[in-house]
């Protein structure tokens, strides 16, 4: 299985290569057959890098520990279910499925791309391939998950137990394919300006593989939240690691190119800023790769030591360099057909939301490099934490909510303040209604006041558009409501998919507030049989079983929870310990309700029985995990493409409708 | 067994990336369409700076939208209705001379629908035409 795994790849970087320099060529040339010839390369490439990634996935399923990469992240003790885990869970493996994931979107993305697209799709292709290139040859010169021992191990070494978790099936995937996915929309950009197209060619590529790698990332991030929150023993969600703050940055990014590439489609406007928008998250995106696989700052999210650190650091430098210097080359074509027509309108709100994503984008990079300014220049070590970016990035993120909240009420163009005081009234008021129950009731804290308070406005808002245009469409339509709200939902695609991803953040933010604001956390140390009270709770440890296995020895906690005298659950809480990781791994017992979190996570166990236990009560988190699939609903039903038929009634329609309105 | 499969996926590489010019030079690809290069085809390009037709539809749609919500003032609408309306008209008029000047037929021959909505979009294109003549007349 190796030998055919390094075959494929060895054919992969062939093909990838022969596609960046064919297309080029090609189209400089005027030779279309060079131009096809190059692009159905692309299309066996997929095949390659399928094969090379089931040669590998074959040779975990086998236990080949002659492989290298094999025996370092599997043994025969790892079930079977975390072989596609293990698959990705080193460098080596992980950027053949970094390689995978690219050659399949960029088939797909070329397959299918818009008409408008066709004039430069070679350099499109180029520009695709050159990056696919870079991966494989960094495979196979530096990091071939192939690569053979000498000797062949009677068993390896094991999958990091960190890894062995529910949210690994998909957290690094979807993280990983999502900052690789930022090379085509950037692509599609950069193909479009080096073929001198400097209008809105690619807006509609650029913002279907925006909105794709967007919801990627978003799905990854929670996840990732969600891993870390259940396993790594602390009883938070986001540490503000540079690592994870490596693939957020890319992301806030991505957030303002998917708003601000909708003023370009609808208007001609922007399009300096979007070019400018996924130069910087590409960059960004490389930047993260560089963190995680190699460079200078060690963390639970990277692969640990390796030498790949230079390289990925020039590829960032050419990755900034290179797209910059097309933008500048071609700055005269990228004048906007139209300009600003008011400052309240939708443009606007878009161009303040996307210099908001942008300031938290620079807060998060500047807190994540300035320790490593300070180490360069021979100062201390420091670490820059979450109190930080609580105070720096907390009221840029309560100044987006606001504006989430204002934008989607402004029409495009133009609006006056009458119509904008109108339709945030009824917001507005459930904004102070909310103010002043907390006030009265639960906080005085101002971030918890102005969050909830704008969290409750934006959530109206987006409930009271739902209203007036289900209402509006059965007014003059006759449908029965829920008939009316999906017609109106399928024809206003973008907008209502955009709503939705909107409340799903909204619960985000929900989680966020709650689980920073409220969290009541203790550290205990209890006996069997021992009880300890926390808020309404009771919590009483009743005794710990030990398994022990091949790779492993778990030692499983039960524990019950009363409120009110009364037995809500009996939870296990677990703890592992790994010798030849040298390395314990927990997974926390929670009891999770819309309300709160109960959650336990043992921290140690003591030869005399006695447990050492961190307890939480965490409120609102579970909206987060909620908000999820939330998230990706509205993605897709904003990317839901119209029908042919439907665009032509709907054509028809507005025709009829400009008649009737003369 | 990885050998042979390993040689088959690089002699079908090959193969790909051969059939174009095979296909060329063997005439089987007679009319040597480029389009299916994906290079040198005149992709549907209006003039400078007009938006497609199929964004000001959507344009249009979330006007009409936005008018049926409140959000937007009826004299706001009308205004920035009407001017969708002129960008609509030279659009059309700029597509239909492309599709002339290309000898592309506009929409597929028994595409009933299509072949309606390019009639409508003629006739108020020869309307939005006469309206621009009298900027001043309101109907």
């Amino acid at each position: 299985m190796a030998d055919l795994g390094a075959m494929a790849l060895w054919i992969g970087l062939a093909l990838s290569a022969y596609a960046a320099i064919g297309s080029i060529l090609g189209q400089l040339r005027g030779v279309p057959a060079l131009v096809e010839s190059a692009r159905r390369s692309v299309y066996v490439l997929v095949l390659a890098m399928l094969v090379a990634t089931l040669s590998l996935i074959g040779s975990f399923i086998n236990r080949d520990f002659e492989v290298a990469y094999v025996a370092a992240h599997s043994n025969l003790a790892m079930p079977d279910i975390y072989t596609w885990v293990a698959f990705y869970a080193g460098n080596e493996g992980s950027l053949l499925y970094i390689a995978f994931a690219l050659s399949v979107m960029a088939a797909i993305a070329l397959r299918w791309a818009p008409a408008s697209t066709r004039d430069t799709l070679p350099y499109t292709t180029a520009a695709l391939m050159v990056i696919q290139t870079f991966f494989i040859a960094v495979m196979g010169f530096m990091a071939n998950p192939f690569d053979k021992l000498p000797l062949t191990p009677p068993d390896g070494e094991g999958i990091n137990p960190l890894l062995t978790h529910f949210g690994m099936f998909f957290h690094p995937p979807a993280l990983m394919a999502g900052l690789i996915g930022i090379s085509l929309p950037l692509s599609f950009a950069l193909g479009a300006l080096v073929g001198g197209k400097g209008r809105d060619e690619w807006v509609d590529a650029g913002r279907v593989w925006g909105l794709i790698t967007w919801v990627l990332l978003a799905g990854g991030l929670l996840l990732g939240s969600w891993w870390a929150y259940t396993i790594l023993g602390w009883g938070g969600f986001w540490f503000w690691d540079p690592v994870e703050n490596a693939a957020f940055m890319p992301w806030l990014v991505l957030t303002a190119f998917v708003h601000s590439v909708m003023v370009q489609k609808r208007r001609g406007m922007f399009r300096m800023w979007n070019i400018v928008l996924i130069n910087v998250a590409f960059g960004l995106a490389l930047y993260g790769m560089f963190m995680n696989r190699g460079g200078p700052t060690p963390s639970v999210h990277s692969f640990g030591a390796s030498d790949l650190g230079w390289v990925f650091l020039m590829f960032l430098a050419v990755g900034v360099i290179v797209p910059f210097g097309v933008f500048f080359w071609r700055y005269g074509l990228l004048k906007s057909a139209q300009n600003l027509d008011a400052m309240l309108s939708r443009e606007a709100a878009f161009l303040v939301n996307n210099l908001l994503l942008l300031g938290i984008a620079f807060v998060t990079l500047w807190g994540t490099v300035y320790p490593l300014f300070v180490k360069l220049g021979g100062g201390e070590e420091i670490t820059i934490a979450r109190p930080f970016y609580d105070q720096v990035n907390g009221p840029l993120l309560l100044a987006l909510i606001f504006l989430m909240g204002v934008g989607p009420l402004l029409p495009w163009r133009r609006a006056n303040w009458g119509s904008l005081r109108r339709a945030l009234l009824v917001p507005g008021s459930v904004a102070a209604v909310v103010i002043v129950i907390l006030l009265l009731f639960v906080t005085r804290s101002p971030y918890a006041l102005i969050g909830f308070g704008l969290s409750g406005m934006v959530a109206t808002g987006i409930a009271l558009e739902w209203w007036r245009g289900m209402r509006s469409r059965h007014r003059s339509t006759g449908e029965n409501y829920p008939l009316a709200l999906g017609r109106l939902i399928a024809a206003n695609r973008p907008r209502y998919g955009g709503y939705i991803v909107h409340l799903a953040v909204v619960m985000v933010g929900l989680g966020v507030l709650g689980g920073s604001l409220f969290e009541q956390q203790r550290d205990v140390v209890l006996s069997p049989g021992e009880s300890y009270e926390i808020a309404d709770y009771r919590l009483t440890y009743v005794d710990t079983r030990q398994a022990v296995f091949s790779d492993r020895t778990e030692y499983l906690a039960t524990l019950e929870v009363y409120r009110d005298g009364a037995l809500l659950e009996v939870m296990t809480a677990r703890r592992s310990f790994y010798p030849a990781f040298n390395m314990a791994s927990t997974l926390a017992a929670i009891r999770s309700t819309p309300v709160e979190d109960f959650y336990v996570v043992p921290s140690e166990n003591r030869p005399d029985g006695a447990v050492g236990f961190r307890i939480l009560v965490n409120p609102l988190v579970w909206w987060m995990w909620a908000a999820g699939p939330v998230l990706i609903a509205g993605t897709v039903v904003s990317l839901w493409p119209e029908r042919r038929r439907e665009r032509a009634a709907a054509g028809l329609a507005v025709r009829r409708a400009a008649v009737a309105a003369r | 067994m990885a050998l042979v499969i390993g040689t088959v996926l690089a002699l079908l590489s090959v193969a790909v990336a051969v059939y174009p010019f095979a296909r060329r030079r063997l005439g089987w690809d007679k009319a040597d369409n480029p389009a299916a290069a994906g290079t040198n085809e005149k992709s549907p390009e209006p003039g400078a700076d007009t938006a497609s037709l199929a964004d000001l539809y959507a344009a249009i749609r979330t006007l009409q939208l936005e008018r049926e919500l409140g959000s937007i003032p009826d004299d706001l609408y009308r205004e920035q209705l009407a001017d969708y309306r002129i960008q609509a008209a030279l659009a059309l008029r700029q597509q239909e001379q492309a599709a002339g000047g290309l000898g592309i037929e506009p929409a597929a021959p028994g595409d009933a629908e299509l072949e309606r909505e390019i009639q409508a979009a003629r006739a108020s294109l020869r309307r939005l035409d006469s309206d621009a003549a009298t900027p001043g007349e309101r109907e």
